[in-house]
């Protein structure tokens, strides 16, 4: 891909990329790093792209492949910023209780859910994705996808009507 | 308030989306029923609250391109180097070198030892050939007169500098002597 048309690319696409990322990691930092690979790879594989699948479930199958690949990589291939982020945070509650105060009631709730569940919420809520393009990227039904996230709904209302309660 | 029951959670998650995509009587129910506008409304306002969280600033954006131009240009530079390609051809070179310099090396050490031969023939031509001729030589008795002949040749071959001569006669005598 040329440059100048990947940064074209980037104009149209990089604050969802951003989101999407962002919504599934633990820090800015981590982010960040998760980015720089996920630019990476639609770099190098842009071309391959023949949009057999859509543009946006080719991007989520981009950024999942690269958040989980850096979260399995061992400690030391971590950038500095964030193995510094990562040692500092266990034995500090002040910035545990910060980066808690950083999500919102909804991300908090939503980090309860099952896995799956989340995931769906997050892509129709976060990411704006249809059901369809849920269905496509979790290579679901669409009648599953559709369950799944309703299902998530369910627990999310219950939720917050119980904060709202207190 | 309509005497339908609340949203349910079907119906609430469409609700988020367009409203429109809701049937006409669940429409009418959402309109007239508070407690279910005022849940929708929250439901919205949280989803609204995370997407302004997990917004990037415009900055930090720009942060994050640059700093993928600056990797992507070390990256190249350093595929030029060590590359798969680029070490492809750097082991094809080194295969490419071995080539021809093996034959080469080999082909030097035997022009050294034909060299070292035809000096040691210069210097001591009673020495090198002789001792050569005299091991060839089991029956005493034979030895005598061949290594007198040997000297002859040897000395013709030294003054000559012909060595084939030597090994022509070495060759025949040899030969006769085995018969």
């Amino acid at each position: 891909m040329d440059p100048q048309d990947f940064n074209k690319f980037l104009d149209n696409q990089q604050e969802a990329l951003y989101r999407m990322v962002r919504s599934r990691t633990a820090s800015e930092q981590d982010c960040e790093d998760i980015l720089q690979d996920v630019y990476l790879k639609i770099y190098q594989n842009y071309e391959s792209f023949q949009g057999q699948a859509q543009l946006s479930t080719w991007l989520y199958k981009i950024c999942r492949s690269a958040i989980s690949d850096y979260y399995r990589k061992p400690w030391w291939k971590f950038s500095f910023a964030a193995r510094e982020e990562r040692e500092a945070a266990p034995n500090n509650p002040e910035q545990l209780l910060s980066r808690k105060q950083e999500q919102t009631a909804l991300q908090e709730i939503v980090a309860g859910l099952p896995k799956r569940e989340q995931e769906i919420f997050r892509l129709r809520y976060f990411d704006n994705f249809s059901l369809d393009e849920i269905a496509e990227g979790q290579k679901i039904g669409l009648s599953t996808a559709k369950t799944h996230l309703y299902r998530a709904v369910a627990k999310v209302r219950n939720k917050l009507r119980e904060r709202d309660d207190e | 308030m309509s005497n339908q029951e609340h949203m349910s959670s079907e119906e609430f998650a469409t609700a988020v989306a367009p409203t429109e995509m809701l049937p006409a009587d669940r429409r009418e129910h959402l309109r007239s029923c508070p407690a279910c506008q005022a849940e929708l409304a929250t439901f919205k306002r949280e989803i609204a609250r995370t997407a302004e969280r997990l917004a990037p600033e415009k900055r930090q954006l720009q942060r994050i391109r640059a700093k993928f131009w600056q990797e992507t240009a070390t990256t190249r530079a350093t595929s030029l180097f060590f590359g798969p390609r680029a070490l492809s051809a750097m082991a094809a070179v080194l295969l490419l070198i071995l080539a021809v310099a093996y034959p080469l090396s080999q082909r030097k050490t035997l022009d050294e030892g034909t060299e070292s031969q035809q000096t040691i023939m210069a210097e001591r031509p009673d020495y090198s050939l002789t001792s050569l001729a005299s091991n060839l030589f089991d029956q005493e008795e034979e030895k005598e007169p061949l290594l007198a002949e040997v000297i002859n040749q040897e000395t013709l071959a030294a003054a000559t500098d012909d060595f084939e001569t030597f090994l022509t006669f070495i060759n025949s005598e040899t030969t006769g002597a085995e018969t």
